[in-house]
């Protein structure tokens, strides 16, 4: 032991420096302390390059902790991509459901407004009904066999569930001298006289050859307070009931 | 609770990404510790300020040691982290000579023993030799820097520095460290 004790290892600056970077084995370290311990020249040589070394190393902190105090600004000033992820699925989600409340509340009262583009009251008559176009809004082959013409296929009543309203549909034939000038309309136009009485709501359409033959598979569906879908012989006609059908 | 899987599978994450100098990842620690190391301070008479510096202390800390291949990884980075905070708010709260709280070392363990070296990064000494590098201008504060702080070797600074080869690394450093002497000699 007395022989490291004599050894002025610090007067090497590798060695030095290998004892302030800790890059010794313990054994090394512990010689070196010991030496260290009996001689003050070496102990100032150690001390200075401790203080060296500790500035640099200072110096590389401060500029890492400059570059992570950037980081962490920058990440406050524009967000991760994860938290922008999050925002934009959010907002994402927030406009599908407004669009979809919108085209719901517009659907609804847009299919009335395409029906009330189309209604037109064209007389009174006699105080009892007003003329309204229904649309024909869907198309289908009619059943088989549904063609065949009978008195009771012309008219039909029905209770709208759930609301306990009466609803006849009648078919009609138009006058000879109105089914000329209402051939050049809109072929999915239905012109229909609307009459409300205290049994209920009276939808006759008259019909020109062609669009409705009979009823006998006629369904009717509310859609909304003041429309009406009427399925028949293939077609499917919306209707906009003015002042709606309950009343 | 925290699968401890998941949670070593994370630090191991961060620790690949330290290792290659991936910054980010201090960013990453940083923000996962934040909350527990603020109140951890502000019980035991700090400021969010002193939690702000010294949890960036900790994790610059880290970082070092890693690169200079002293970090063994014996349990959780937030617990290291955690240590670490403790170790430099003890010394800080010793030097600023205030009550240091009675339950402060009992709740955190004891990983991070400071050395000598520790003590003197956070001295006037060192700072006046950081603020003398500033002066020495480069390629001297690169190099010592690439050497004593980042502790690459001679090889690996002549290759990113374009050097000759380690032996001229070795003798440009060991003029460059005269040089900052000389200019310390100077301002003392």
């Amino acid at each position: 032991m007395q022989e490291h004790l004599n050894i002025h290892w610090a007067q090497n600056s590798d060695a030095v420096e290998d004892f302030v970077l800790s890059r010794m084995d313990a054994a090394g370290l512990q010689r070196c302390r010991l030496h260290l311990a009996e001689c003050s020249e070496c102990r100032g040589l150690v001390e200075h390059e401790q203080v060296l070394v500790a500035g640099i190393k200072r110096h590389g902190r401060n500029q890492l902790r400059a570059r992570l105090q950037q980081s962490l600004a920058s990440d406050e000033r524009n967000p991760s991509g994860r938290q922008l992820f999050i925002s934009l699925a959010a907002a994402l989600i927030i406009l599908a459901i407004g669009l979809s409340a919108i085209i719901y509340i517009v659907g609804s009262s847009g299919k009335d407004a395409q029906l009330r583009t189309r209604e037109v009251a064209l007389a009174t008559n006699e105080q009892k009904g007003i003329w309204i176009y229904g649309v024909v809004i869907s198309r289908k082959a009619p059943a088989a066999g549904t063609h065949a013409l009978s008195s009771a296929s012309q008219s039909k009543t029905f209770v709208i569930k759930d609301h306990d309203v009466r609803c006849t549909i009648i078919l009609r034939q138009l006058p000879a001298d109105q089914s000329q000038e209402e051939a050049q309309m809109n072929a999915d136009d239905v012109k229909t006289l609307l009459e409300k009485n205290e049994n209920g709501i009276v939808i006759s359409m008259y019909q020109l050859p062609g669009k409705v033959e009979e009823l006998t598979h006629a369904t009717i569906e509310p859609v909304s307070a003041d429309s009406l879908l009427v399925r028949c012989d293939g077609l499917t006609i919306a209707y906009h009931i003015p002042g709606g059908w309950r009343e | 609770m925290e699968n401890p899987l998941t949670i070593l599978q994370s630090d191991n994450r961060i620790l690949d990404r330290i290792r290659a100098g991936d910054e980010k990842a201090l960013t990453m620690l940083y923000r996962d510790n934040n909350r527990a190391v603020t109140s951890f301070i502000l019980r035991n008479n700090g400021t969010p300020e002193d939690a702000d510096d010294l949890l960036q202390e900790a994790v610059v800390i880290l970082w070092e040691k890693v690169h200079g291949g002293m970090f063994e990884q014996t349990a959780k980075l937030s617990t290291f982290v955690f240590a670490v905070v403790k170790n430099l708010w003890f010394r800080r709260l010793a030097r600023r000579k205030k009550e240091i709280p009675q339950d402060m070392e009992a709740d955190i363990p004891a990983i991070d023993v400071p050395s000598p070296l520790e003590d003197l990064i956070e001295s006037e000494e060192a700072e006046t030799v950081k603020k003398t590098l500033d002066r020495l201008g480069n390629p001297c504060k690169q190099l010592l820097l690439l050497y004593y702080w980042e502790e690459l070797s001679m090889e690996a600074i002549a290759q990113q520095m374009g050097f000759a080869g380690a032996d001229t690394v070795k003798s440009k450093k060991y003029q460059c460290k005269k040089a900052l002497e000389r200019l310390l000699c100077k301002n003392i």
